[in-house]
């Protein structure tokens, strides 16, 4: 099914860059975070329809995983 | 507070803007976009000879993954200056103290504040992570993965013990130091090292290509996740520390 593939495709790119532009517009600095999180996990999923999969393992666990966990700690602290 | 008032700014400054002139950026900015669009479509598919170059040279790496060949032999210069990039981060944000340095890496201590749902997952969670970053590191010579995927993992493991608050990690003490530069140490010594077989330095002897790589990798992983925590740490702790200081 090339039509199921490319929907799944136009998806994944147009959720990437929805999340990315209400990431930048959100007002609350968690809604930022989170929606960050998640636009690392779809752009994840992307590198992996594109076969790229050590991007899409680096990407994960760096992007999504251990940038989300910085940007939490640094909100704390701002909060404090 | 200081996010809701440059927030607010924004929003002074958004509201400014007159409708006539955010229509005409935004013609620009979607002509542009298409414009970019078409120029991508009619170019055609470039060549890429360094694919076809690296899959025939493969043999020579030592591995069997054209991802980690490139990143540890071909190209080997590149991923040791990475590491020495981030021993330099490390340097940079390590808080720094002599009276510390005699003391244990990890201490063990109450909690403030008990998480019970994170500390029970953690349990299961901990050795599976642990696991999961040896696999990786064990299968990149084959298959995607390698020293920095599984150093975040690994990283990933030592956050998730911060935020359930029972231990906390000096980085002044000796075993954390050696941790922080045993990456770019081992990969310096092993590139000097060959030396004496092939005459370049960094260029591995085919023989033992694996397993020189293997060992750097092993060596650099343990240094990514220090690194990685540490950055962590030095957000973590230090404003408490500045809080204990002022009072």
């Amino acid at each position: 099914m090339i039509g199921g593939e490319l929907i799944i495709d136009l998806l994944l790119g147009c959720g990437a860059v929805m999340t990315a532009v209400l990431c930048l517009t959100a007002k609350d600095l968690f809604q930022a975070i989170l929606l960050f999180i998640s636009m690392g996990l779809l752009v994840t999923l992307a590198w992996v329809r594109l076969g790229a999969w050590d991007v899409a393992i680096a990407e994960a666990a760096i992007g999504a995983g251990l940038t989300g966990a910085l940007l939490i700690a640094t909100r704390r602290q701002l909060n404090q | 507070m200081f996010n809701d008032i440059t927030l607010a700014r924004n929003a002074e400054q958004q509201a400014g803007l007159s409708g006539g002139v955010l229509f005409v950026v935004g013609l620009v900015v979607g002509l542009v976009c298409l414009f970019l669009i078409f120029a991508l479509i009619n170019t055609p598919v470039a060549e890429q000879p360094l694919v076809a170059l690296v899959a025939s040279n493969l043999e020579q790496s030592g591995v069997q993954n054209p991802v980690t060949a490139v990143l540890l032999n071909f190209r080997s210069y590149d991923t040791l200056l990475e590491v020495a990039v981030l021993l330099i981060v490390a340097l940079a944000v390590m808080p720094v103290s002599q009276e510390q340095s005699n003391q244990a890496f990890v201490t063990v201590s109450k909690p403030v504040q008990r998480r019970p749902v994170l500390e029970a997952f953690l349990r299961w969670l901990l050795p599976a992570i642990v696991v999961t970053s040896g696999y990786l590191l064990w299968t990149g010579a084959a298959l995607p993965g390698g020293a920095f995927q599984a150093g975040a993992l690994l990283a990933g493991a030592g956050i998730l013990l911060l935020l359930a608050g029972h231990h906390s990690f000096n980085f002044n003490a000796m075993i954390a130091r050696v941790l922080l530069v045993v990456g770019l140490a081992v990969f310096l010594l092993v590139g000097a090292a060959v030396i004496v077989s092939t005459g370049t330095a960094l260029a591995y002897p085919v023989a033992w290509a694996g397993t020189l790589i293997l060992i750097i990798e092993v060596a650099a992983t343990l240094t990514i996740a220090a690194i990685l925590v540490l950055l962590f740490c030095a957000l973590h702790v230090a404003p408490q520390q500045k809080q204990k200081t002022a009072r």
